[in-house]
């Protein structure tokens, strides 16, 4: 606070200050300040600094910006996508900025403007993104040793004793849903229901209630009669959390596997550039990550379902969902999500017309 | 605050006979420390205006792709604004009711055991600071689904802020009235209601209005947790980039703000009519006997709204009230859900997502006064007396206050990518609408008599802006500046949605990855940093009034 008391002592000196002058001198400090901030400025890179905005003549980029949206299952987002960026760094001699984004609106925007170079986010914002950005999947998460086991479920469950025992039963209920974009909360049970003849709009009452957790939480309590919600949430995340207990739930329902969450590259990027940040992704294991040097700060014991093999190494928290490892993905494993949207021709797909 | 400006107080300090008034610590230093902040964030932020220009292109691409705007269903979308309507009405009259006597125990006037006033402060900071996002997350646990939840949530925030606005209002009330019906025998609370209440009323309305606006707002968010009204249309059609849908239903809720700030500019040209009526005789008509107050038309109009704003109070709770939760599974559930909040958790993540925060909600403060002051001053007569403008100008803010924060923030990621730049922009321009607005308001309640009597000895009308608004208008206007950084904090939270740090990202994310115990360390944190403003914009507010 000294400059206020510069200035209070300031206008008392001069008995018949005119506030011409008055205002004048906070003009002054003002550009005292401004020019503070230049020199600062001068001095130091921001810590929120962008990189140069004229990467595209000289071929490569002087940057790479790595968007993560969180999935409805992830934790610790800027954490467990550290290794990877670290993987990518490494392979590509390019530094890497994540920004962790709660929007993937947000998100698809930036890739349209071409303004971010590597993304991760739900299925079907990959969907949603191939019709307008340029963009291509090239790898997707795997759990487990196991490939394809990045693939999630979709539940619907009900209260123990419920008298819907499979998705003809829920003519005329009212059923929870998460949101009409999710594909886990929405329309993959919806496509389901069209298949058992009944109309998810007209047929019964839907409701959505924006989350996987309030969906369960709230078809326990009584709001709805059934909830349809990413398997994840009944079988680990909600238990682990003490929110319900083992057996509290019932299934009545399981889709089949759903495309797990796609690592999308922008396909601006050279031809090389996108081989190199694909064998940067692909190339190692949670594992392997470990020992190559990317998580020496935050790392885990390797969990129990990667198998005996495993038992005891020591791994990286390696992208939102803890997973083993990416595995190569193209295109063509996403159409699950176009087939589903023809199928139901709901007003979430129909984005650009 | 907008409610300031009823008349310099009767207690001026005595100062030096007819020299200028000299400023005081606080009408330089807030400024000053502001300026600051933002000079900080410049650099900070990294913000180049000459990004913007060149991401112009991507903002039209991205324009384009917005228009024509689609309405979908009509008929769904108009009950889903409805019922956001009678969400936000229940939640405002529900606060409005409970603020009245917090704010009394809470100014600074109140003559009651301290700690009833501690105890109330209390409340209005933590209410303040929570997000109704947070409060219709809890409550759609404990009442369930549906618009009870939205309506409470939306007023258990909105008591933070209407309670804290009319604490202020009755702090600048004259004190004689006060000492005079005391000096008679009235208990205090027949004190309060003949002096305080009644003298606040005209400044108490505008509050309302202004709180109405910001909860219709605010209530096209809360679809997102299953409480009811248009916002999970809205969220769906950003989320499935459905922009034109989007861009409908945003109309829909810019129409419903419309039709509010007719309603507000009509109250309030009534209420200023009465703004200098305050004898009895003025107030009320002949009654029959000597003592007893009687009918006129402004007595008639007064009561006639009042009673018409309380049936609509009450046809809303009965449409929020509809479908009444379980009760007895109250208790249990509160319990349940307020235990995952403890222990809260601290981490250093916070504290600098804190930080980041404050710097991007003074900084865009900075920004948002200066626009918003051009735009008050011309929106009033003081200055230009061009009515067109000023009515194009209302309807320009209301157009800005409308449009969610998201979308501006899309508008800039396409242009800028994503970053604390994009988020920064968006949030002054949310900051620019609510100060135009806060400004506006007390410009207009600018007690007129000096102007007048300056007008009279020939001053330009500069000269009368300079000699006779601005001195009337410093308290509020630092007051309002201070608020607005209040409300901006809690607006950061959009700056999550572009990756620009700050607490947003934080909250939503151990919102949705159910860590209540980081969202309690969060919360914690930021009534810390609100209690903090709070403090500093007392002890301006004792500087200047």
């Amino acid at each position: 606070m000294r400059w206020p008391a510069t200035m209070r002592s300031g206008a008392a000196d001069t008995e018949v200050l005119s506030k011409g002058s008055r205002m004048n001198k906070t003009l002054l400090s003002t550009a005292t300040f401004l020019a503070a901030a230049m020199i600062l400025t001068g001095c130091g890179a921001s810590p929120n600094a962008r990189g140069g905005d004229d990467d595209s003549a000289s071929g490569a980029p002087s940057e790479l910006v790595f968007a993560v949206v969180p999935t409805d299952d992830s934790e610790e987002l800027e954490n467990s996508f550290r290794p990877i960026v670290a993987a990518i760094e490494e392979v590509t001699g390019i530094p890497t900025r994540i920004e962790a984004v709660s929007s993937n609106a947000g998100v698809i925007e930036a890739q349209v403007a071409e303004r971010v170079d590597i993304a991760t986010y739900g299925a079907f914002s990959y969907y949603l993104a191939s019709d307008v950005a340029e963009v291509t999947p090239i790898a997707k998460d795997q759990r487990t040793p196991e490939p394809g086991s990045g693939a999630v479920l979709s539940l619907g469950v009900v209260a123990p004793g419920s008298d819907i025992a499979s998705i003809e039963d829920v003519r005329g209920k009212n059923v929870c849903f998460t949101d009409p974009a999710s594909t886990t909360g929405y329309l993959t049970a919806a496509v389901a229901m069209n298949e058992a003849g009944i109309d998810p709009e007209n047929d019964i009452n839907p409701l959505f209630v924006g989350s996987h957790d309030v969906a369960v939480t709230q078809m326990l309590a009584g709001d709805c009669d059934v909830a349809f919600v990413a398997e994840p949430f009944v079988t680990s995340i909600l238990p682990a959390r003490g929110i319900i207990a083992e057996g509290d739930t019932e299934t009545a329902w399981t889709s089949d596997p759903i495309p797990g969450t796609p690592i999308v590259v922008g396909d601006w990027l050279s031809e090389e550039l996108r081989a190199q940040i694909v064998e940067a992704v692909t190339g190692y294991d949670a594992v392997t990550a470990y020992e190559a040097g990317f998580c020496d700060e935050h790392n885990r014991e390797a969990p129990e379902q990667w198998g005996a093999e495993y038992a005891g190494e020591t791994a990286c928290m390696w992208g939102g969902t803890g997973a083993f490892a990416f595995e190569a993905a193209e295109a063509a494993d996403y159409d699950l999500i176009g087939e589903i949207c023809e199928a139901l021709d709901t007003d979430v797909c129909r984005s650009e017309g | 605050m907008p409610q300031t400006l009823e008349r310099p107080p009767a207690t001026q300090p005595t100062r030096r006979a007819p020299g200028r008034p000299r400023p005081s610590v606080a009408t330089i230093g807030i400024p000053l420390a502001y300026v600051a902040v933002t000079v900080f964030a410049l650099w900070w932020l990294d913000i180049r205006p000459a990004a913007l220009l060149a991401g112009f292109e991507d903002i039209a691409r991205l324009v384009q792709r917005m228009v024509p705007p689609t309405t979908g269903d009509p008929g769904s979308l108009v009950s889903l604004a409805i019922e956001t309507l009678w969400i936000a009405i229940a939640g405002t009259g529900i606060a409005t009711i409970l603020s009245v006597p917090l704010a009394a125990a809470a100014s600074r006037h109140f003559a009651g055991p301290r700690v009833i006033g501690w105890l109330a402060r209390g409340t209005i900071v933590v209410t303040r600071a929570i997000p109704s996002l947070v409060f219709a997350l809890i409550l759609v646990r404990i009442v369930g689904l549906g618009p009870l939840a939205g309506g409470l949530a939306i007023a258990f925030h909105s008591v933070g802020m209407i309670g804290k606005m009319f604490a202020d209002v009755f702090e600048e009330l004259e004190p004689s009235p006060r000492e005079a019906v005391r000096a008679v025998g009235a208990t205090r609370a027949q004190n309060f209601v003949a002096t305080t209440l009644s003298r606040a009323l005209p400044s108490l309305t505008s509050i309302v209005l202004y709180r109405l606006d910001i909860n219709i707002r605010a209530s096209a968010v809360l679809g997102l947790v299953g409480a009811g009204g248009i916002g999970l249309a809205l969220q769906t059609a950003i989320g499935s980039l459905d922009y034109r849908r989007a861009l409908g239903i945003i109309l829909v809720i810019v129409i419903m703000l419309l039709a509010l700030e007719l309603v507000a500019y009509l109250a309030q040209r009534a209420l200023s009519e009465h703004a200098e009526e305050h004898s009895a005789a003025q107030l009320y008509g002949e009654g029959r006997a000597a003592a007893s107050p009687g009918w006129n038309r402004s007595r008639i109009l007064r009561v006639g709204s009042g009673l018409a704003a309380l049936v609509v109070f009450a046809v809303s709770l009965a449409q929020v009230l509809a479908d009444p939760p379980s009760f007895g599974r109250l208790w249990a559930n509160t319990a349940r859900v307020l235990s995952g909040f403890f222990p809260p958790v601290f981490s250093p993540d916070i504290a600098y997502g804190i930080f980041e925060s404050v710097v991007m909600a003074l900084s865009a403060t900075t920004f948002g006064v200066v626009f918003g002051l051009v735009i008050a001053v011309l929106s009033t007569r003081h200055l230009v007396r061009f009515e067109p403008l000023s009515l194009a100008l209302r309807g320009l803010m209301v157009l800005l206050r409308g449009v969610p924060d998201i979308i501006f923030a899309l508008l800039f990621v396409a242009a800028l990518g994503l970053g604390p730049f994009a988020g920064f922009l968006a949030l002054a321009i949310s900051c620019t609408a609510l100060a135009a607005k806060f400004f506006t308001d007390s410009l207009v309640r600018v007690d007129p008599a000096p102007l007048r009597a300056l007008e009279a000895t020939g001053a330009g009308r500069m000269q009368v802006f300079v000699s006779g608004v601005w001195p009337q208008f410093v308290p509020s206007f630092i007051g309002n500046s201070l608020f607005t950084s209040d409300l901006a904090l809690r607006e950061s939270a959009v700056l999550g949605i572009v990756g620009a740090g700050g607490i947003g990202f934080l909250l939503e994310e151990s919102i949705a990855t159910l860590h209540y115990d980081t969202t309690a360390g969060i919360l914690i944190a930021l009534v810390v940093v609100v209690v903090a403003l709070e403090a500093v914009a007392r002890w301006a507010r004792r500087k200047v009034i």
